[in-house]
């Protein structure tokens, strides 16, 4: 844990000393900007593509990528039953910048959300999908920045975030008859 | 229960959700010309699409950031209430976007609309039919003639004016049967062209050994149709012929907004109509006789590969693309002007 204190020290000290560096991080790690940014890529998403069989590609990996959102969530949440670890500012001093989060730092929820985004679309879009790893690591990153998470936190995140996305769009190939089926219907609609 | 912390935050990313979906919606309508989708017409203006769709996701962020950076770095809603938000603000931008592109539309359309064919002197062919005959103003001889069957539920009589038009300059005659509902009833649509070229044939003005067919849309699957069987027409040419089933998801609002698309795909008169005629079969017939099939490049109303794979086996077929023209506007798109009088100057 000593290297993950070390990095996190390397990422908090850039805080607090330019003010425009922290209002900039304050904006990337709310939970507003880039939650938004990557579910408004997923809008965009949905109607990519120059035909219908590309369109139906990106359309499932919009429906995967709010599935494995989901399921991730729900890993981190049911991890945090079993496992509790305190934020970096509980017994350290840090500069934080952002309000006091009361839930266990490990895993980042936060990274869990951006990767499993990312992942979902990257198997179906790598391009599209290495724009929004970058988004996520971002995201990842300013957390710690700003002092609620540690790098392994993120680690951790983006762990389960990913093995979410890839369970639901590898795994789970029951799913894609559903996508499939509910795709089917909307297109009647000439939404999709 | 849902519990949303600040009432002005709630409503404010509400909004910010509204408007970044609604400029995210302009930037798919730009990229992908999707008429239905688009709050105004980008065709021409694709930095303006980019920068509209830009503008509403920038400047609504700064105005969220702006207008609630001290409730923003405080615990404010749940993830569960903001993706709650989000999904109303985005559904809510959709259904915006898709009436307000059909009022604006249907706005700039009026505009063209008032411009309505009305040259040509009324005749009428057969006992139901009607139609326009365009004739060069002293022809002196008789001259060549086209027939010129429109498509179903286009509303095309403005573009078909034009192309009569422009088909007189050439020194042609031109006779547009009238854009009517009851025009496609099967099998009295049949008779449509054979009595067009024969009240043609009657006239003074008109060489009958000199008589061409075009259609659009519909009225092409027609054309080719009876074209096959009609002797005495010389030569033909099919304007965006359905042929095969027309695709009907998303594509089609590249082509019209949303709910004259809705209707578009829901209309079963137009599959019932190229089921019966079956033009494709028929098509073949038309050799040795030259053949001219035009699509627009961007043709969203049509399944084009097997089309594609139908011309490969046929040389009296000529097949060509008009760049930048849709299904909608092919008919007045100035090189389909140009190909077709051109086409039926020389050949006639």
């Amino acid at each position: 844990m000593a290297i993950d204190w070390t990095v996190f020290q390397w990422f908090n000290g850039l805080a607090g000393r330019w003010p425009a560096l922290d209002t900039a991080v304050r904006l990337v790690m709310n939970d507003y900007a880039l939650p938004t940014a990557l579910v408004l890529s997923l809008l965009a998403v949905w109607f990519a593509g120059g035909s219908p069989a590309v369109r139906e590609q990106h359309q499932r990996a919009v429906f995967s990528a709010i599935s494995s959102m989901v399921l991730g969530n729900f890993l981190v949440k049911a991890m945090n039953l079993v496992l509790y670890r305190p934020r970096p500012f509980a017994f350290r001093t840090v500069t934080l910048l952002f309000y006091r989060p009361s839930d266990s730092s490990f895993p980042s929820n936060a990274a869990s959300v951006g990767f499993s985004i990312a992942t979902a679309v990257w198997l179906f879009n790598h391009r599209i999908g290495l724009l929004l790893y970058a988004l996520a690591t971002l995201f990842g990153l300013s957390r710690v920045v700003g002092g609620v998470h540690y790098p392994s936190d993120i680690l951790g995140g983006a762990l389960i975030g990913s093995m979410a996305s890839y369970l639901i769009v590898r795994k789970f190939r029951l799913l894609d008859r559903l996508w499939t089926a509910i795709i089917m219907q909307v297109r009647r609609f000439l939404l999709a | 229960m849902l519990y949303f912390v600040y009432q002005e935050l709630a409503l404010g990313y509400l909004l910010f959700s509204f408007l970044s979906a609604l400029g995210v919606l302009q930037w798919v309508a730009t990229r992908y010309s999707l008429v239905g989708l688009a709050l105004w017409d980008y065709r021409d203006r694709r930095g303006w699409g980019y920068a509209i769709g830009a503008l509403l996701v920038l400047g609504s962020a700064a105005w969220f950031f702006a207008s609630q950076w001290a409730r923003i770095l405080t615990p404010g809603p749940a993830g569960s209430e903001l993706s709650l938000l989000f999904a109303v603000g985005a559904v809510g931008a959709l259904i915006f976007t898709l009436a307000a592109a059909t009022l604006l539309h249907n706005v700039r359309r009026r505009a063209t609309l008032w411009e309505k064919g009305d040259g040509g002197s009324v005749v009428a062919i057969g006992s139901a039919t009607t139609g326009r005959l365009y004739l060069p103003s002293s022809p002196g001889e008789p001259v060549p003639a086209v027939c010129i069957v429109p498509g179903l539920g286009t509303g095309e009589r403005r573009a078909l004016d034009t192309l009569a038009r422009h088909l007189v300059q050439q020194g042609l005659a031109a006779l547009v049967i009238e854009p009517d509902d009851d025009l496609y009833t099967y099998p009295e649509t049949l008779a449509t062209v054979p009595a067009a070229t024969s009240f043609l044939s009657k006239r003074p003005e008109v060489d009958p050994q000199r008589l061409g067919v075009l259609g659009y849309d519909l009225g092409a699957d027609l054309v080719m149709r009876a074209a096959s069987a009609d002797k005495q027409v010389k030569t033909a040419a099919a304007l965006a012929p359905i042929l095969v089933s027309p695709p009907a998801d998303l594509d089609v609002m590249a082509e019209m907004p949303y709910p004259q698309a809705f209707r578009w795909t829901r209309d079963r008169r137009r599959e019932m109509l190229r089921t019966q005629l079956d033009a494709l079969a028929f098509g073949g017939r038309i050799d040795p006789r030259p053949f001219l099939l035009l699509y627009g490049a961007e043709d969203k109303l049509v399944s084009r590969a097997p089309v594609e794979e139908w011309v490969r086996t046929r040389a009296s077929v000529t097949h060509q693309i008009v760049q930048g023209a849709r299904h909608l506007d092919l008919l007045d798109h100035p090189t389909t002007l140009h190909t077709v009088a051109r086409w039926f100057k020389e050949r006639l």
